[in-house]
């Protein structure tokens, strides 16, 4: 499947009649979910209306986090099996997840200035998830810094890599530190502890943000794919100057 | 001369460090940045000495740091523009065990004598001597770690346009292992703690990078070299 999908002609004759009702199922997920969040949830008893931050505040740092594993498996992909589209997916997720960790930090500042009384503190969550943000920036940066846009990808993919580390650091720094940001609630060992009420609007709203990113994703791929066929083509004609 | 591992040694040895000897623009650089950081701190901060021993430390390593960066990007790239990584590349020596040499020579000779300055800073801006003791062991240590990130960076950025752009971003989020752990030990001597459990997760760090670090570099390089 990955290796008959590793075409791009292929990938982009696959995706073709998917991709719209992807898009549409992103909207629609969407569009329940913030209706369900914003009118149809439960006040939290502590934080009143503010925890409805959470309904985007959550799905923007799991898909930050999310995007930056795929970008990683795909460099290893790409490094190992050295397939360019392995890298045209990495090269793809890139600027969606940057946006995904700024926003992140933004949701979550305008959350903590209520609640914590702060914009922000330099709590072990808060700084990995800006550390996060600055992978994704030199990612970006590095991956077109060279003259030939081609000749970023490993280094870019080699960064990607090394950056995996902080991963995990996100994921438990509110269980080996002690943080002001509050601890895991919905991936535990000993089920969600969060409410059912809550829950759902929170799943359909990932759900939505899950689509949502794959949909970016295959346009940023589609747009990268003519990107290169126009080097190739300009080759072709023999202008040196890519 | 026979050529055998220990006699490569020397010569590569020697090659550095005359290398970094005529370049010592270089490590003048560094010294007239760390100065001008050291005092812009008080005239920004106020000369009060209440503000000044709360941040004296940080103001001393950030000093340090501040200036390193700039040439911690730049351990390649002369040996890339005049050839010298190919000629690397194809010696019967491994290219990893090349770029270990490299990182220790620009560590010996280029950060370890920046420790004499600590202490001129540190009376400056009065920190007792008990912590300038702990920081120059920490500087030591925590500088061969920096080396070696900075060895990651650099190769990685071989080739580019815009070295000066990118660097910060790549070293930074790899060196603060090294801050956390460095500013654990102070801390702990300023509250009568003991130091060493910090020191020793300070080395660690020194010593996975020790061994992480030399395969990256030698990776990209041989990327940045079939260019």
């Amino acid at each position: 499947m990955i290796n008959y999908l590793a075409n791009p002609n292929r990938f982009l004759n696959f995706i073709k009649p998917i991709e719209f009702s992807i898009g549409v199922f992103s909207f629609l997920f969407i569009f329940i979910g913030l209706y369900l969040s914003l009118f149809n949830s439960p006040e939290d008893y502590q934080q009143g209306d503010t925890v409805r931050i959470m309904y985007i505040h959550v799905p923007f740092a799991w898909f930050a986090s999310f995007l930056y594993l795929s970008i990683s498996i795909a460099s290893i992909f790409f490094l190992i099996w050295r397939h360019p589209f392995a890298d045209i997916i990495a090269r793809s997720a890139a600027p969606l997840g940057l946006i995904f960790s700024i926003l992140t930090i933004l949701t979550g500042s305008l959350w903590g200035k209520p609640m914590w009384g702060t914009w922000w503190v330099w709590d072990a969550r808060l700084t990995s998830m800006l550390i996060l943000c600055i992978f994704y920036f030199a990612y970006i940066g590095i991956s077109n810094a060279f003259p030939r846009k081609i000749d970023g990808s490993k280094p870019a993919a080699i960064l990607a890599i090394v950056g995996m580390v902080n991963l995990p650091i996100i994921k438990f720094s509110v269980d080996w530190w002690n943080t002001l940001h509050q601890p895991a609630s919905i991936i535990r060992f000993d089920g969600p502890s969060i409410n059912q009420e809550m829950l759902l609007p929170l799943v359909i709203m990932l759900l939505g943000f899950l689509f949502m990113s794959i949909f970016i994703i295959l346009i940023n791929i589609k747009t990268n794919l003519i990107y290169k066929k126009y080097q190739s083509e300009i080759l072709k004609l023999g202008w040196l100057d890519v | 001369m026979k050529i055998n591992f220990k006699n490569i040694l020397i010569a590569l040895i020697e090659k550095e460090f005359k290398s970094y000897l005529r370049s010592i623009n270089n490590f003048m650089n560094i010294i007239v940045f760390m100065i001008a950081i050291i005092i812009l701190f008080p005239l920004t901060v106020g000369p009060s000495e209440e503000k000044l021993t709360l941040v004296s430390n940080a103001i001393v390593w950030i000093a340090l740091i501040v200036s390193i960066i700039p040439t911690l990007d730049k351990i390649y790239i002369s040996d890339f523009k005049n050839g010298w990584l190919e000629q690397y590349y194809y010696s019967p020596l491994l290219l990893e065990i090349i770029i270990l040499i490299k990182c220790f020579v620009f560590w010996f000779f280029l950060i370890i004598p920046l420790t004499i300055f600590i202490p001129i800073f540190s009376i400056l801006l009065n920190i007792p001597f008990l912590i300038i003791f702990w920081n120059i062991i920490i500087f030591a240590i925590g500088s061969l770690g920096f080396c070696l990130i900075g060895s990651i960076c650099s190769s990685l950025t071989l080739g580019t346009k815009s070295t000066n752009l990118i660097s910060p971003l790549l070293i930074l989020p790899l060196a603060i292992p090294i801050f956390i752990f460095g500013n654990g030990v102070v801390e702990a001597v300023k509250s009568n703690y003991d130091p060493l459990p910090n020191l020793y997760l300070l080395i660690t760090v020194c010593l996975i990078l020790l061994i992480i670090s030399p395969l990256i570099s030698a990776y990209s390089i041989k990327i940045a070299l079939t260019k």
